[in-house]
């Protein structure tokens, strides 16, 4: 079972009620991602993209299909369950950052440590490494409203690998800062995937960062358009 | 009529914080409602206690017999006296007194006799109600006595029990009879309980030697429609020769108990709605807080300083009136039944309880007056009103840019 | 990072929101220790007066003493039960009583009232109501074998002055009317008119004599405790120590004066009442506060969801947040109920004015000036119910956090 997929998307869709209307976000999808990759799903707003990610961080559940981490039906877990799957297996960074205001740069990063009941000193020594990896360990102390943009990033690309996930999710996460600081970030990522093997999967409809990826996953209202693996 | 439109569609914004808040003061509206009921129902049942069943509402006594009662201070003229009031719009009933001192068993105590007029007494008191044990007097039975609830308790008195009184009767001889308890009463007064001996007047005046005159009249407005106060007037001009005094005169302590219980019900009021006022005050800032770049494009776009103020100052009076609709919806049935069905405290008082010296109803009913429902709802007002002057002038005070880009 | 920390620094975020919430908590206690201290003050003050009264926090008397107060019933080793009631822990006096009914003249007139025969030397004004009340006169000493204390407004209507004659009629022991004859060495006006106008002192001896008592014998031992608090307690002890003779029994003030007790019972039930109203009006606000504190932060909890954070973990964190609000609550409180708590303690508002100084309820006179005092075990109770219903009204918007699922949450904001 050497070669099992990370991640399986089995024929899933995935359908909202709003108000009386039916809308199917994603239908009748089918992907598999193995560990190490660096990919990309890539599609117009409302293809589809932060549903996939949704549905593969067990923040979602689809309508029909199945989702497989590691091998595991997701649906078959409960939220206690699935939560501490979230905590021990998945990385999130999200779009706008979403760091907690009330607490320190240092304190968000090591917030899934503390979840995990990691004791505080060895707490400190992991979040500190991998701050000093991000570039941010002379900011450790400061609160989110005192970082830029990218820095909170930074923050958050900490947050998500510090507990050593299978996946890092990243829902366009270039999106609402400048270019330099999306190079910068996307050359931390890449490194991170090179050097420590951490799985990648990104949403974005930026081409800086389809231009970096080696597995570009298309996707148009909802379905497949087209997968595309490179070098 | 643009500000309370504006106004009722913001009531169902944030939705459970604006019932919340409204079920709060609704809650708090109710129950003051309630506890107001129950006091004037207090109130009610000590005034039917001391006026209803003892006092009367006014005593005429011939003069000085007040700070001085003998058995020669009497009103002589009494079948003139009753007919005149009777013509006046007042019902009257004579009653005779002497004290003496009643033995049974091993026990003896010094008794006050009253002597009372059957026919009369029932127009006047519901004394005759009253009974505990037994019955009440009656005009065929020239034995028999009704005694206060302590006093038989003191002389270990039950139903058709023997009882002795010695007594100076008027001519200066020994008055030595033997009577058979008919009736036991309800606790009435300190007085009444603990040394209250009742015959006919028929027997008292064989028994004490009193062929004619009576030491006191009891007095009730046929309607209550008159003012005490003009009340007690027109008697004394009408009776200029002897004292005339209304109740609240005989029993200062409790009128003054009933002056004080419409303070401690506005006391009452502000303490409970002080708690409510907080939580109106913290609901509006919040709500206020969180629409600052609204309120900021109203007044971009001309809403005046004033008129943003009115509007929060109507949203939250809107929020007030449904409360106070809410309040009454429970508040008021409530009431309304306890005034049919008496919350019962015989566990807890014993009969014999007294408040300023008159009895305390085990029973207790609301009764629902203007007051009872008024008060409350008028206070409600007058505190959501205090509460909500910051948030609304803070509203009004805003600067329009600064508030669209507040965060 | 621990979630206390996270729930303070959360709370501090809307400062003037937090803080006007835990001014409702703090008004709450300031409240509650009001009506609560008032209460422990009155009922109090009230007890200790009717105890001063003639029978004391617990009286030892005859069995059927209660029921019928007959000066038939009476204890036959009085003083003996005295000095062992004395070496009892808590008891501050002990005093043999004649307790009873009678008949007392004046020249010409007569009137009904209650005596209390007293031993002059032992009775002193802490224990004795009327020796404290006395406006003119003194007590009649040991030597003085007929000296009476009566009420002024019995004076008044017996018009009796300092040294003239009172006749005194009552049944004995073997229900003959007997009489005797005392001279006023002093009048007492308690300040109302029902006890000022029918109880006497009398000296033990001479009742005793009058009545054909046995030289031991009273109708009681009144009996004194430093708390009136203790009474059942000590009353357990006391019924331990004459267990054996059928002749004796114990009564705790409430036992002996149920009137009061009734009235103090029902006082004290709406003064609770109120206070649990006012505090679930209170709660309401605190709930308020809590809900909308989570409704903005919906987004936030998604994040931390779907960073990990368990359900259990979320309801955790914002009822740690109801927790410190409950605190900070008490602190407040403290604050501004130290000062009015400390006045009330030591000057109080006087309302004679308004109630005058002559307002009873249950026989026994009720101070017109308004005091605080406060038990520990009330004090206790207050911060712990407050606390309590604070973390109560957090329930609710915890559990609404912890219901959401983090994908609800991510959309919200």
């Amino acid at each position: 079972m050497n070669n099992m997929p990370l991640v399986q998307l089995e024929n899933v869709s995935r359908i909202y009620q709003q108000g009386k209307v039916q809308v199917a976000a994603v239908t009748d999808f089918s992907l598999q991602i193995q560990a190490g990759e660096f990919s990309v799903l890539c599609g117009p707003s409302g293809s589809g993209k932060t549903t996939i990610l949704n549905l593969i961080g067990a923040l979602d559940e689809p309508s029909l299909g199945r989702v497989l981490l590691e091998g595991r039906d997701l649906a078959l877990l409960g939220r206690s369950d699935l939560a501490r799957l979230r905590r021990d297996r998945i990385g999130f960074v999200f779009q706008s950052y979403n760091l907690n205001p009330v607490l320190t740069a240092c304190e968000n990063a090591e917030f899934v440590l503390a979840l995990q009941n990691i004791p505080h000193a060895q707490r400190r020594q992991r979040v500190m490494a991998v701050l000093a990896e991000v570039g941010m360990a002379e900011l450790a102390q400061r609160r989110p409203d005192e970082l830029s943009g990218g820095q909170q990033q930074r923050i958050a690309i900490a947050r998500a690998i510090v507990s050593r996930p299978a996946i890092v999710l990243a829902d366009e996460p270039t999106a609402n800062v400048d270019s330099a600081t999306a190079d910068a970030i996307l050359d931390l990522m890449a490194r991170l995937n090179q050097e420590q093997g951490i799985t990648f999967l990104f949403s974005t409809h930026d081409q800086r960062v389809m231009d970096r990826a080696r597995r570009l996953i298309h996707l148009r209202d909802g379905r497949l358009e087209r997968d595309e693996v490179r070098g | 009529m643009q500000i309370v439109s504006f106004a009722l569609r913001n009531f169902n914004r944030a939705r459970t914080r604006t019932w919340i808040t409204v079920g709060a003061m609704a809650f708090a509206c109710a129950i003051m409602i309630f506890y107001a009921s129950l006091l004037e129902g207090w109130l009610a049942g000590m005034e039917k206690n001391a006026v209803g069943m003892d006092l009367g509402e006014f005593q005429i006594h011939g003069r000085g017999y007040r700070v001085d009662p003998d058995l020669y201070k009497i009103i002589t003229d009494e079948e003139g006296m009753l007919a005149q009031l009777d013509g006046q719009g007042f019902v009257a009933a004579p009653r005779l007194y002497a004290s003496g001192l009643a033995a049974a068993g091993n026990a003896s105590s010094g008794i006050e006799l009253r002597g009372v007029d059957l026919v009369r007494e029932g127009l006047v008191t519901a004394l005759n109600q009253h009974v505990w044990q037994g019955q009440w007097l009656a005009e065929n039975d020239q034995a028999g006595v009704v005694v206060g609830r302590k006093l038989a308790r003191i002389l270990g008195l039950a139903v058709g029990d023997e009882v002795v009184v010695v007594a100076q009767a008027a001519d200066g001889s020994t008055a030595n009879e033997l009577f058979r308890v008919r009736g036991i009463l309800k606790s009435v007064s300190e007085g009444v309980d603990r040394s209250g001996f009742l015959m006919t007047a028929a027997t008292f005046r064989r028994l004490m030697i009193v062929p004619q005159g009576v030491q006191q009249i009891v007095v009730k407005r046929r309607q209550a429609s008159e003012d005490l106060t003009r009340a007690t007037g027109r008697l004394a001009r009408l009776l200029p020769c002897y004292e005339v005094r209304n109740w609240r005169q005989l029993q200062p302590v409790l009128a003054r108990l009933f002056e004080m219980s419409d303070i401690s019900l506005v006391i009452m009021l502000l303490i409970t709605y002080a708690a409510v006022g907080i939580l109106t005050l913290n609901a509006l800032l919040m709500s206020v807080f969180e629409r600052i770049p609204e309120f900021g494009v109203m007044k971009a776009l001309g809403f005046s300083p004033w008129g943003l103020f009115a509007m929060i100052v109507v949203e939250s009076m809107l929020q007030v009136t449904v409360a106070v609709f809410l309040a009454l919806a429970v508040g008021l049935p409530l009431s309304l039944y306890f005034s049919h069905h008496p919350i019962d405290f015989s566990g807890f008082v014993q009969s014999s309880s007294t408040i300023a010296g008159i009895a305390f109803d085990a029973k207790w009913y609301c009764v629902v007056t203007v007051n009872s429902v008024v008060l409350p709802i008028l206070f409600l007002y007058l505190v959501a009103g205090l509460a909500i002057l910051y948030p609304a002038l803070k509203a009004a005070m805003l600067k329009p840019l600064a508030a669209i880009y507040h965060r | 990072m621990q979630l206390g920390t996270m729930a303070w620094r959360t709370l501090m975020r809307n400062k003037r929101r937090s803080v006007i919430t835990a001014f409702s908590v703090g008004f709450g206690i300031l409240l509650s220790v009001t009506f609560t201290a008032s209460g422990d003050y009155a009922y109090t003050n009230m007890i200790n007066t009717s105890a001063v009264m003639g029978l004391g926090h617990l009286s030892v008397e005859h069995p059927d003493y209660r029921d019928t107060p007959t000066l038939d019933k009476r204890l036959l080793e009085a003083e003996a039960v005295q000095q062992r009631a004395l070496q009892t822990p808590g008891v501050t006096g002990a005093l043999v009583r004649i307790m009873g009914q009678a008949m007392f003249a004046g020249g010409a007139k007569s009137v009904g009232g209650a005596f209390i025969a007293i031993d002059p030397a032992q009775e002193t004004p802490a224990h004795n109501i009327f020796l404290r009340t006395l406006i003119e006169g003194q007590c009649f000493s040991s030597g003085e074998e007929r000296g009476v204390v009566v009420g002024a407004k019995m004076a008044e209507k017996l018009n009796l002055r300092l040294g003239k004659k009172l006749i005194f009629t009552m049944t004995d022991k073997n229900g003959e009317l007997v009489s005797e004859l005392g001279r006023v060495s002093g009048i007492f006006r308690t300040g109302d008119d029902s006890v000022d106008g029918a109880v006497v002192l009398l000296p033990l001896g001479l009742v005793r004599k009058a009545l054909g008592y046995e030289p031991m014998a009273a109708s009681l031992v009144a009996i004194f405790l430093e708390d009136h608090r203790a009474a059942k307690t000590i009353q357990g002890k006391l019924v331990h120590l004459w267990a054996q003779s059928k002749e004796i029994t114990v009564l705790t003030w409430q036992e002996s004066q149920a009137d009061l007790a009734g009235l103090i019972a029902v006082d004290r039930l709406f003064n609770y009442l109120l206070q649990f109203l006012v505090g679930l009006v209170i709660a309401a606000g605190i709930m308020n506060t809590l809900l909308m504190s989570v409704m903005e932060r919906q987004r936030e909890f998604g994040i931390m969801m779907a960073l990990g954070m368990m359900p259990g973990q979320v309801v955790r964190l914002v009822l740690l947040e109801s927790c410190w609000l409950a605190l900070l609550g008490l602190a407040l409180g403290v604050v501004i109920t130290t000062p009015w708590f400390l006045y009330m303690a030591r000057i109080g508002l006087d309302f004679s004015g308004q109630i005058g100084t002559d307002y009873s309820a249950g026989g026994v006179l009720v101070d017109p000036v308004m005091k605080f005092r406060l038990y520990r075990e009330s004090a206790m109770w207050i911060a712990g119910a407050m606390f309590s219903l604070t973390i109560v009204a957090g329930i609710f918007p915890a559990f609404k956090a912890g219901r959401m699922t983090p994908v609800e949450n991510l959309k919200q904001g």
